[in-house]
């Protein structure tokens, strides 16, 4: 996700008003968009990985607190941010058209001003046509509205009735008397009402509209499917959460467990498990925060992709303290972990094989949650697997 | 929380550098290890009137959960600020540079403070322990356990 919107692109358009609303649709810990917004108890919300991370990396002897206020936050108590996130998916898939849209209304205006400068210069010849100026001041409120109406087109793409009345009326009302009322049209149902009624009326009109007509609806999902790669939310269907193949993990005392058991653990969850105690209880910890945070996720990640992030992490955490040290180290490191992924990836394929036995002998379906991890580790072609070990590899040793 | 750090860094300095908060400027950021910000005092303060100060920050791929390491650092013409607070090898005693450090504190948020703690400061004069400090220090303040002084200073 190369995503390098920023909320400061609202700035320099028509619409500056869109730069507080782009920032409160960012988690404050990443600064990027809310992936599994979180509500702690203290009504903050983060994205799922970046809490979890936040309240694994507290130091034992501390109370885990919110980054923002610092009440006190319980992990368990972490709840979904639904609305959060459906309005930040809301606003991502319309935001790019909103924000030419905005950018290119600036330009206008900016056009416009030099006209109506132009022209005042020339009313300070001929003073009688101080009432024409007037016009061009309303006229070009009147096209803030339009553009409103433009916007709401391009979002939804649902060309009405009412709207095509609007468009092509538009410019022809302004020299009606109506336009001298100061009388504008809403731009969902062309009612005529004050510019403050407006800004009220719209909220529910399309409200009202939406719930009335299902081919609008329809038009909206369309819309979001086509503008992003994210699939549709299923709200209204509850197969997306009773599927669900993650189950949380739990957290470990790993002062109550030494070496062997807790590497035991590690292998046992499929992780590699190779390192001191210390590695590995960060390790551990990592990849619960990892697990976890995918477990919140709308389409949740595979194992494999999972681990892929894992090994990531563990390389930027090897880079970073190995900068400055010699090449040979980094070649020496990189072996060792090229020999655990392999043995990981060995791992994978033999329980995939032992499974595809297991189902040429019993035509069982069983639903188990292990189950569908390993499918999802079938899923992924070979070729796949043996580059997420040579990125692994690669990445640290191409590194300085 | 996809691409990690290094995209919360590149945001930061996008906004470092397109919305500069009063006397604090970025001298260098050519990658995402160590930035160095240049900070000026704004207030008359006799203490630090015409003089810029540089902080370093280091950044671990833990960042921001975990906070970054910053110290001033000397340079030709460039000073450690005298301040009670602050060591002569550039070490800073402030809470938000440790236990008190937040992931929603950023690089700009941190100069400030520190900016801040200038400002107020009317003692010409370095901690009472830093010669045995500085001795003993370890390279990175980050190691070092301060005991925060209480901001009556
Ligand atoms: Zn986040
Ligand atoms: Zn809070
Ligand atoms: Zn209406």
């Amino acid at each position: 996700m190369d995503d390098v919107s920023d909320p400061s692109d609202w700035t320099s358009t028509s619409l500056p008003q869109l730069e507080p609303l782009d920032t409160g649709l960012r988690c404050r810990i990443c600064r990027d968009w809310y992936t599994a917004p979180m509500i702690t108890e203290c009504s903050h919300s983060f994205c799922s990985l970046c809490i979890r991370k936040c309240i694994a990396a507290t130091p034992s002897a501390e109370a885990p607190c919110c980054p923002i206020c610092r009440a006190s936050v319980t992990e368990v108590r972490l709840r979904r941010n639904q609305v959060l996130e459906d309005l930040c998916f809301w606003f991502r898939s319309s935001r790019m058209t909103m924000l030419e849209f905005a950018k290119a209304q600036a330009e206008s205006s900016q056009e416009k001003k030099d006209v109506s400068g132009k022209r005042r210069r020339h009313h300070l010849v001929n003073k009688t046509e101080s009432s024409q100026e007037d016009g061009i001041r309303r006229s070009s409120r009147m096209r803030r509205s339009v553009s409103y109406q433009e916007h709401l087109d391009l979002d939804h793409e649902q060309p009405t009735e009412d709207n095509s009345a609007a468009n092509s009326g538009c410019f022809v009302i302004l020299d009606d008397e109506e336009a001298t009322n100061g009388l504008v049209p809403c731009p969902v149902c062309n009612q005529r009402m004050t510019e403050k009624q407006v800004m009220r009326h719209i909220e529910s009109c399309l409200s009202v509209k939406s719930i009335s007509s299902s081919s609008h609806q329809h038009s909206l999902n369309g819309t979001t499917a086509s503008s992003t790669s994210k699939p549709p939310k299923t709200l209204l269907t509850s197969s997306s959460f009773s599927s669900k193949p993650f189950q949380r993990l739990p957290k470990l005392q790993y002062s109550l467990l030494n070496e062997s058991k807790l590497r035991n653990k590690l292998q046992d969850l499929g992780i590699p498990a190779h390192g001191n105690k210390q590695t590995l209880q960060n390790r551990h910890t990592e990849w619960v925060s990892l697990w976890n945070a995918n477990a919140d996720l709308t389409s949740p990640k595979s194992k494999t992709q999972l681990l892929r992030e894992l090994s990531e992490w563990e390389a930027s955490l090897t880079r970073y303290a190995l900068q400055g040290k010699k090449e040979e180290d980094l070649d020496a490191w990189a072996m060792t972990h090229k020999s655990d992924f392999q043995d990981l990836i060995a791992i994978a394929r033999s329980s995939v094989q032992k499974k595809q036995k297991a189902e040429e002998k019993s035509s069982v379906i069983e639903a188990e949650p292990r189950k569908l991890e390993e499918v999802a580790v079938v899923e992924e072609p070979d070729e796949e697997i043996t580059s997420l070990s040579n990125n692994f590899v690669s990445g640290v040793s191409s590194e300085d | 929380m996809i691409g990690g750090f290094t995209k919360r860094l590149g945001r930061e300095l996008n906004d470092l550098k397109s919305n500069p908060a009063v006397g604090i400027s970025v001298f260098q950021a050519d990658d995402f290890r160590i930035w160095l910000i240049d900070i000026k005092v704004m207030d008359d303060n006799p203490i630090y009137v015409g003089k810029k100060f540089r902080l370093q920050f280091r950044f671990a791929p833990t960042y921001p959960i975990e906070a970054p390491e910053v110290q001033f650092v000397a340079s030709y013409g460039i000073e450690i600020p005298m301040h009670p607070h602050i060591y002569s090898n550039g070490h800073i005693c402030l809470d938000v540079l440790g236990s008190g450090w937040s992931p929603v504190q950023t690089v700009a948020s941190v100069s400030m403070s520190i900016q801040s703690m200038l400002a107020g400061n009317d003692r010409n004069e370095r901690p009472p322990d830093d010669a045995r400090y500085v001795a003993h220090a370890p390279i990175s303040p980050k190691n070092t356990r301060f005991v925060y002084h209480d901001d009556s200073v």
